[in-house]
């Protein structure tokens, strides 16, 4: 069964006791579950074998600036909220890693309550330890195994983010 | 001329500013209005290029700028923005754009908001999640220590943002600051020395068992 990707800030959701408490705080839902047009986006993975697919889809996205920095990503169950009567859709990702771009998924037609069942979703998911932490060593190493394996093309990545890797123009040619 | 232009710029303290392109470095004042609002500054030349100027006071008249001029601005755009790791933020603009101006002012500006608002976790976030963003030496010393004060504060999200810094920076003092560093939060601790691990094997520091 495969597993839905959503990154996350652990440390909004861990403002309250999420063992002791049944309520989490507002600054998690306003800040992890921001939706557009009624919808939140996630990768999808195979298995949680594969999840730094989802991290390099995401750190590779067009508008990231700052693919070094930290992330928390949640491993969400399809089945739950397929049985929940969640909408989920298959649509292009944004990503510079082509062989991924069909790996996104939208859950759509989201409301007030169904967003409500995610956010209980993704409380059961980090008490049962299913959200990982990728620091920027792993992150560069997630990135620099993309380019390598001519997944990513380094011409298509920022200055910056070419040099945080070591990639000289000359290191590129070389690759 | 020129020999003689040098010789005033290293004995007595002048400035070529058509070095520093003088409408960036007096934020588009021309040299008369330079001359008339500024009492520290006087014209030694007719052409428009040099001045002899008090760097201190030139560095105060910045500060005092930032601090009336951009304070709010800076503090609404931290409070307003939807922050997320990963993506710019017009906060990150407006610092980036004045560190280009006056990097010594603009890191004494931060570290002031930074210690004005020390109780206001949202503005330290803030504050710290845009000084992690710049180079080390960019950003020091003032971004050390306030990202040094993060870690002492008592707020989890305020110290995670510390980490987050000193993880950016990924320094071999970064690596000392963050491994004397212990704190009660679990998921935090396991964050720490994940990153020191992470920095000992860049810099191949290798750690005997018993002085662990």
């Amino acid at each position: 069964m495969s597993i839905f990707v959503r990154k996350i800030d652990k440390a909004k959701w861990l403002q309250t006791d999420l063992h002791q408490n049944i309520d989490y705080s507002a600054d998690a839902i306003t800040s992890c579950l921001r939706t557009t047009q009624n919808t939140l986006s996630v990768w999808e993975v195979e298995s949680e074998t594969d999840i730094d697919e989802a991290v390099l889809a995401i750190i590779s996205g067009p508008k990231y600036g700052h693919p070094f920095e930290t992330i928390d990503i949640v491993l969400m169950s399809p089945n739950y909220l397929k049985e929940q009567g969640i909408n989920c859709r298959r649509t292009n990702g944004s990503t510079l890693v082509d062989d991924l771009v069909e790996k996104h998924i939208d859950i759509s037609n989201l409301t007030y309550k169904s967003l409500g069942m995610v956010a209980y979703h993704i409380v059961e998911k980090i008490k049962d330890e299913k959200v990982v932490r990728r620091t920027k060593a792993k992150l560069m190493e997630i990135l620099n195994q993309a380019i390598s394996r001519n997944r990513l093309n380094p011409d298509r990545l920022t200055d910056s983010i070419r040099e945080t890797l070591g990639l000289t123009k000359r290191n590129i040619d070389v690759l | 001329m020129d020999n003689l232009k040098e010789k005033e710029n290293t004995n007595t303290g002048t400035i070529n500013i058509s070095l520093y392109e003088p409408e960036v470095f007096f934020d588009g004042l021309d040299v008369e209005t330079i001359e008339s609002e500024y009492q520290g500054f006087s014209i030694i030349e007719s052409a428009t290029t040099i001045v002899s100027l008090d760097e201190n006071f030139v560095n105060e008249e910045r500060l005092t700028l930032l601090k009336k001029q951009y304070t709010r601005e800076l503090i609404a755009l931290i409070l307003d923005e939807d922050f997320e790791y990963g993506f710019d933020t017009k906060a990150d603009v407006l610092v980036r754009s004045q560190m280009q101006l006056n990097a010594l002012a603009v890191k004494s500006w931060l570290n002031w908001i930074f210690v004005e608002n020390f109780s206001n976790i949202p503005v330290l976030l803030g504050i710290l999640r845009i000084i992690a963003r710049f180079d080390y030496r960019e950003i020091s010393p003032e971004g050390q220590t306030m990202a040094g004060m993060a870690l002492s504060h008592e707020n989890v999200e305020v110290k995670e943002c510390g980490v987050r810094a000193f993880e950016s920076w990924g320094t071999v003092e970064s690596l000392k600051e963050l491994e004397k560093l212990k704190v009660s939060t679990q998921w935090l601790q396991e964050y720490i020395d994940e990153v020191v691990s992470d920095l000992r094997k860049e810099y191949n520091v290798h750690i005997c068992q018993e002085n662990r």
